[in-house]
């Protein structure tokens, strides 16, 4: 055992923390799109366009990150009663803010994104980590599991992008890597179907990959 | 009751919090949002009026200070009012419509044509851009989109420069008539000079984009011939 310590890089220890450890499990164990099947109307939407989906996914760990910060940090003074609107409340006030930079500083993106953008209030990660995880830990162990299910929700849209924009527009970034006939530029991967169809195949590996373990638990 | 209290004040001051925030970022972010806006739809003047070096790569890259620069140049803003309707049903209603010009000074040498903003509901959303027709006010001259949301591959095509040449040249008025109108047909039909034809799988865009362009055409034509001073027989 102590070889092996010895052995581990220090960056790959950090992961075994607490910390690190409720991060990685957000990314990969519980992953919400994978395990928990959420926030997969954005992965829908905005996944035909990898720039869009960046965007996208930046603004989600932004608010994740922010908004159950602070939920965290006023948990003790919010009522029980009330712990919902709240985190509503603080959620929709920074996509809003979120909302406003984007349609300042990358406007066309704003134009493709539209409604999908306001939309992360109602995203189920969000709201999710908010009662299950920011309302009952501390600040910094708040920002490591938000940040981690951030990046879970991430890592399947950029996948998901990475399939479709390629074969729905034959560009890479906006770059093109395919020449441009209509062989490679299936209409099925520009529309939400082809996002299900992916996102469908994406759930189907990464479940056979994920080991299982608290599913035998689930009612 | 004290519970009670402390529910109403925390909701309060967290509102409060929420509506300082907010108005803060609105002050901070507009002012941005809105250039970006006057930005592209002074772009797409140029754009529509087909000024030289100008194109949609261009107008998104470009600072304002340029789009403006290029503005002041090329165009000269024109708003009118039109009357609608006749006896005591007419209103009046305010129609500006652009003037291009290929450099300074303006004079009747370098006038390109005239551009106008056509907007309207598309399929799924707001569709917004510039028709462009020559002096003598008869034919198109140019036609671009800058706002839509239509479906991507079919209505969405309206974008593409394939289709927005269909327009070049096509008669602004039904033939032997005086009456504005151009006609969006279903592709494989015989074209009449003031026809084009529409994206295939795309009727819904197509039909809402021939209504509000005619709708606005009209209104432009109006305009520009009480501008002028000309009736359609001068």
């Amino acid at each position: 055992m102590a070889d092996q310590v010895a052995t581990t890089p220090a960056f790959l220890k950090w992961f075994k923390t607490k910390k690190g450890a409720a991060m990685i499990e957000q990314v990969w164990a519980e992953n919400p799109i994978f395990r928990q099947i959420l926030g997969i109307c954005s992965a829908l939407a905005v996944t035909n366009l990898l720039r869009n989906t960046l965007i996208m996914c930046v603004a989600l760990i932004f608010v994740n990150v922010c908004a159950n910060m602070i939920i965290s940090a006023i948990r003790e003074f919010t009522p029980r009663r009330t712990r919902m609107i709240t985190q509503v409340l603080i959620i929709a006030t920074f996509v809003i803010i979120v909302d406003l930079m984007i349609k300042a500083f990358a406007y066309e993106a704003s134009k493709q994104m539209g409604a999908y953008v306001g939309l992360i209030i109602t995203n189920c990660i969000i709201m999710g980590r908010a009662e299950a995880f920011a309302s009952k830990n501390t600040v910094s162990m708040t920002f490591w599991d938000a940040l981690g299910s951030g990046l879970g929700y991430s890592v399947v849209l950029i996948a998901v992008a990475l399939i479709r924009e390629p074969l729905g527009f034959g560009t890479l970034f906006g770059y093109r890597i395919l020449p441009e006939t209509p062989i490679f530029q299936w209409q099925l991967m520009v529309l939400p179907p082809g996002a299900f169809i992916c996102l469908g195949l994406l759930v189907w590996i990464g479940r056979s990959l994920i080991p299982e373990k608290e599913e035998a638990a689930a009612p | 009751m004290k519970e009670r209290l402390y529910v109403v004040g925390f909701m309060i001051v967290l509102g409060l919090v929420a509506a300082i925030v907010l108005t803060a970022a609105n002050a901070l972010f507009k002012p941005l949002y809105e250039a970006n806006k006057e930005r592209e739809a002074k772009g797409n003047v140029l754009i529509a009026l087909g000024i030289e070096g100008w194109d949609k790569t261009r107008v998104k890259t470009a600072t304002m200070e340029t789009i403006k620069t290029a503005f002041d140049e090329h165009i000269e803003e024109v708003t009118v009012e039109i009357t609608l309707g006749d006896g005591a049903g007419a209103t009046t209603k305010p129609v500006t419509f652009y003037k291009g010009f290929s450099a300074k000074p303006h004079t009747d040498e370098t006038f390109i044509g005239y551009a106008f903003l056509i907007t309207g509901a598309g399929f799924w959303d707001r569709i917004s851009g510039y028709l462009a027709v020559d002096p003598a006010v008869e034919k198109v001259i140019g036609i671009t989109f800058y706002e839509d949301n239509e479906t991507p591959g079919l209505g969405h095509k309206i974008n593409e420069p394939e289709w927005q040449r269909l327009w070049l040249g096509r008669s602004i008025f039904k033939l032997g008539t005086d009456k504005p109108w151009i006609g969006i047909v279903p592709p494989g039909t015989a074209l009449k000079s003031n026809e084009v034809h529409a994206i295939s799988g795309a009727t819904e865009t197509s039909g809402a984009l021939q209504k509000f362009a005619n709708s606005q055409l009209a209104e432009f034509v109006i305009a520009v011939r009480k501008h002028t001073g000309k009736s359609p027989s001068e």
